[in-house]
This record gives structure tokens, sequence and C-alpha cells, in this order.
């Protein structure tokens, strides 16, 4: 996937989450900010791992009938 | 008006940032089988990198339920799950090996990780998701 591809599908994406009611200010400053080469601090990295968790738990959950 | 206002906002931050190389790079590591050791940053590079694409699986999930999808979405939905939930336990390990530096395993846990996002994502491009 390059650059581009990124970039579009996370404006896309940042749209379907704001269209959801969700804030998409931290997941677009955490692209800009791991994808700028900066270093994360414990406090990023643990609010980071979970985001992805409650991400995963969500998507991961069985399908209701 | 709030959809112009994310697409300036996403666009001026990645793009605006000048430094697509180092994006492009970055996105190529957090892709990319490694050897190297696996830095706290890089750990964070593949978190953001799974993170952009899980919440992509969510919105679908939330549509599907919805009832905005074709029917067929709940069958893509457990196609996906068959590797996306491989990925927590996996995921647990090597934020454990980074943390301890126990590099040996944290490269098989990293490369294990990125195996199964190329996977699901495989399966999402071949069932129409995010296309």
């Amino acid at each position: 996937m390059d650059a581009l591809t990124v970039i579009v599908k996370g404006i896309i994406l940042a749209n379907n989450l704001l269209d959801a009611g969700k804030d998409v200010a931290p997941i677009l400053k955490d692209l800009v900010d791991t994808f700028n080469g900066k270093e994360p601090t414990e406090e990023e990295l643990e609010a980071l791992e979970q985001r992805l968790d409650a991400q995963l738990e969500e998507f991961n959950s069985p399908l209701p009938d | 008006m709030k959809r112009v206002l994310a697409l300036l906002i996403a666009t001026s931050l990645v793009a605006g940032c000048a430094q697509v190389q180092e994006f492009k790079s970055a996105v190529t590591a957090a892709t990319a089988s490694i050897q190297n050791p696996v830095t706290k940053k890089m750990l964070a590079q593949i978190e953001v990198a799974a993170s952009v694409a899980v919440a992509g699986l969510v919105q679908y999930r939330r549509a599907c339920l919805r009832g905005d999808l074709a029917e067929n979405c709940r069958e893509n939905i457990r196609k996906m799950q068959v590797y996306t939930r491989q990925i927590p336990p996996v995921l647990k390990n090597l934020r454990a090996f980074v943390k301890n530096n126990d590099q040996v395993n944290a490269i098989v846990a990293y490369n294990t990780v990125k195996q199964l996002l190329a996977d699901f994502k495989t399966v999402a491009l071949a069932s129409g998701v995010g296309s």
C-alpha cells in the first residue's frame, strides 16, 4: 500500500467516523505523529493500545442473530 | 460542512507536514517483514496501521448490523474475523516483548502481527470491503 493510498483511506475513514459521530482527532494525530518519526511516550503508546484493543474487541465480537 | 472540514484537516495534517517520504517509509516499515530489533516506535507504527485498518472494519460491521449493506456482509465479517481474532494475543505478547527488550521473540511476534494484517486485508479486498 503506497503513501497516497494510506492518505486517501485515512480521509475516507475520517469521514466515516465523523458520520458515525466519532472524534477523528486522536486517530489523525496518531497518524501524523507516528509517521513523522516522533518517538511515542509511554502514555501515548498506552492510549493507542487501549484504542486498538477496544476496536478489535468490537469487531471480533460474535455477530448477533 | 463537517465532511469538508474533516477532509481539509486530514489533508493538511498529512500532506502539510511536508514529510510524505518519511510517511511512506514508515508505512513500508509497518508492512515489510523484518529481522532487525523491534523498537517502541515500530510498535507504535504497526499499532497505528492496525488501528486505521480495524477502525474501517468496525464501521463496516456497524453498517452491516444496521442493514445498510448487502446480506453477504455478515459472511465477509466472519471471514475476516478468522484473522482478526488471532491478533489480540499476539499483539499482547509483542507489547510485552518490546517493553522487556526480548528481541528474539519480539521479531517473531512483530512479523506474525504483520502477516495477520496482510491476511485480513487480502480477505477484505477480495470481499469488496474497503474498495
